[in-house]
């Protein structure tokens, strides 16, 4: 990277932890640090939403699913504006009129301390494990494309969200995500510009919708109802629809974000900000994606886009099928982009069988590009122990340190180091809260005062901090391990939700009937996990919900029936 | 600091538009994927 470049990360770092810190005298009690006093303007929080669920996983692992697999991916949010609906409806007017700091506050006032505990200790187990796979995911990435070793490039993202978390509280935290929203925005939108502007002389937009559609990157339905795939409408609508309302309704991370707000109708409306713009901003990311795929359709890419993988194959025992790989690669890649400039000129002259040859040709040479593609991450997987390298990861981030200006690199490295940052801070503001308000508070030490809290508040983000740096350096050394934390949070968001439904729909259930329902519900979303691994985690939501639901439901009536009768035989006749 | 006071503001009208931007968005994907998918 070129040293104008380095100065736009680095100003821009620098600016986010300047304001961070400069907000510490404003944050004097327990309520300004963890809640802002409930005084943030609801388009502050709602973009402080929408960057909270905005990591820099999804700037750089959502474009190369993009240059994979196209817009299927979109599916996913299809749930979200519902979701966020019946989330206004239900528990964002309960948490503010219960006037807490927790979502698991409410449900000791609901039920009992049992399930308040169980369910907090559950948030931060998960929690604190994905905060450190937050960090290392865009960690490895920037460490390969940058060539920093991967502990300098866990301490660029940690260090700067732990100084302004740490003084700045949720102030810091929402005004942050404000800026990095804005600029991911802007970053997405001129990395389209540049994309289009590189489509080469001839080939117009359309025709490179063309030729992308004609590979099914453009579809973004599938009506298939089965369990076993990830992306499909009906995933997105059920499976996603409940993975929302547990994430946005009863995840502190995202819980904490709107009890900020002023009132009920501004915590409302800065959810609902992402149900307008969620989908629409996902399909951005994506087509960005897919236009990063046109570019390598037109410009030479290397077979693999991580270049220390690279490296490491040519100098280990599979050199030589890796280096006929490549010749194979290069043969088929010329033979392709000329199946796509002929499809681009075909339509221009309206020849419909040439252009019906060239859709034929493109699409033969594709699938044996994307054969090449596989065998070579054969062989980096049998070269490197690395189970779990995924090619698509380091595409997008090769196309930024390549193709664009200086300038505009630096602009888009701060947008991923940021976007990462941001998460990060995010979670570790509503870790200290969990931790100091549900256990340290509560269990520990509940008479002291609030200037001690405010302290042991800063100390415990520090330490959060501290914790997710160890879990970003081992995860990014074992590669897979970043894969299960992520779906570690799968087993307990349903079952999290379902302990929610029992508090809100229903007025039988006992505190009891809460607590055995939602061990009940992960004891079951494991079993499926594990006897049926085949099955889409998204279904792991529907099946956590309904099964704590329905148990605890069905014991809270027994259990009531059995105090009624013992009450009965009690009554004196 | 005091609870701001709900205002009496009529929210179905706002779900409703909700349904409505995301019933559009989807249209437009199955316009594109119809448009250019394979």
């Amino acid at each position: 990277m070129h040293a104008l470049d380095w100065a736009v990360v680095a100003a821009y770092v620098a600016w986010l932890v300047w304001d961070g810190v400069k907000r510490t005298k404003l944050e004097n009690t327990t309520e300004s640090y963890f809640l802002a006093n409930r005084s943030m303007p609801w388009w502050a929080v709602g973009l402080s939403v929408m960057a909270t669920q905005l990591s820099a996983i999804t700037l750089v692992g959502t474009t190369g699913q993009g240059y994979n697999d196209g817009l299927r991916f979109v599916q996913f949010y299809y749930g979200l504006p519902i979701a966020m609906i019946i989330l206004c409806v239900t528990l964002v007017p309960f948490f503010y009129r219960a006037r807490v700091y927790t979502a698991y506050e409410y449900l000791e006032r609901r039920f009992d301390l049992k399930t308040r505990t169980f369910t907090s200790g559950l948030f931060l187990i998960s929690r604190a494990m994905s905060c450190g796979a937050i960090a290392a995911a865009p960690a490895v990435v920037l460490s390969v494309v940058l060539g920093w070793s991967v502990t300098l490039t866990t301490l660029l993202i940690l260090v700067p969200a732990v100084i302004y978390t740490m003084l700045g509280g949720v102030q810091a935290v929402t005004w942050t995500d404000v800026k990095t929203m804005s600029l991911t925005v802007i970053a997405l939108i001129i990395a389209m510009v540049f994309l289009v502007m590189g489509l080469p002389s001839g080939v117009r937009v359309d025709d490179a919708l063309t030729i992308a559609g004609g590979t099914g990157r453009l579809n973004a339905f599938d009506f298939d109802f089965t369990l076993t795939e990830t992306y499909t409408f009906w995933s997105g609508m059920l499976g996603g629809l409940f993975l929302m309302l547990s994430y946005f309704g009863c995840d502190q991370s995202q819980v904490q974000r709107y009890l900020t707000a002023k009132s009920v109708d501004d915590g409302r409306t800065s959810l609902l900000m992402s149900a307008f713009w969620k989908i629409p901003l996902q399909v951005l990311v994506l087509i960005v994606g897919v236009f990063t795929f046109l570019f390598y359709l037109f410009n030479q890419p290397p077979l693999l886009f991580n270049p220390v993988h690279d490296a490491r194959v040519r100098s280990s025992a599979v050199a030589a099928a890796y280096e006929g790989l490549e010749r194979e690669f290069q043969s088929t890649f010329d033979a392709r982009r000329q199946a796509a400039l002929d499809i681009a000129a075909a339509r221009r002259s309206g020849d419909v069988r040439e252009q019906a040859r060239a859709t034929d040709e493109f699409s033969r040479h594709d699938v044996t590009l994307r054969g090449i593609r596989s065998q070579a991450i054969g062989l980096v997987r049998k070269a490197t122990d690395d189970a779990a390298y995924n090619d698509v990861n380091y595409v997008f981030p090769t196309w930024i340190t390549t193709a664009l200006p200086i300038g505009i690199v630096g602009l888009w490295i701060a947008a991923i180091i940021t976007a990462a940052t941001d998460s990060i801070a995010a979670e570790l503001n509503s870790l200290s809260t969990a931790s100091v308000i549900d256990f340290y508070k509560r269990l520990m030490n509940p008479t002291a005062t609030d200037a001690h809290y405010l302290l042991v508040s800063r100390l415990t983000t520090g330490l959060w901090g501290i914790f997710a740096g160890f879990v970003a350096v081992y995860a990014s050394s074992l590669g897979s391990l970043i894969e299960v934390v992520n779906r570690f949070g799968s087993f307990f968001y349903g079952s999290i939700l379902g302990v929610f439904m029992l508090a809100i729909l229903t007025k039988r259930t006992t505190g009891t009937g809460a607590f055995v329902g939602l061990t009940a519900g992960m004891i079951a979303v494991a079993s499926v996990a594990i006897g049926r691994p085949d099955i889409s985690f998204l279904w792991h939501n529907v099946i956590g919900a309904v099964v704590v639901f329905s148990v605890g439901l069905t014991l809270s009536i027994f259990n009531k029936r059995s105090e009624d009768q013992k009450k009965l035989e009690l009554k004196p006749f | 600091m005091p609870p701001a006071p709900d205002s009496p503001r009529n929210w179905s009208r706002t779900y409703v538009s909700v349904i409505i931007v995301e019933v559009v968005s989807l249209v437009m994907l199955w316009w594109l994927q119809s448009h250019y998918g394979a």
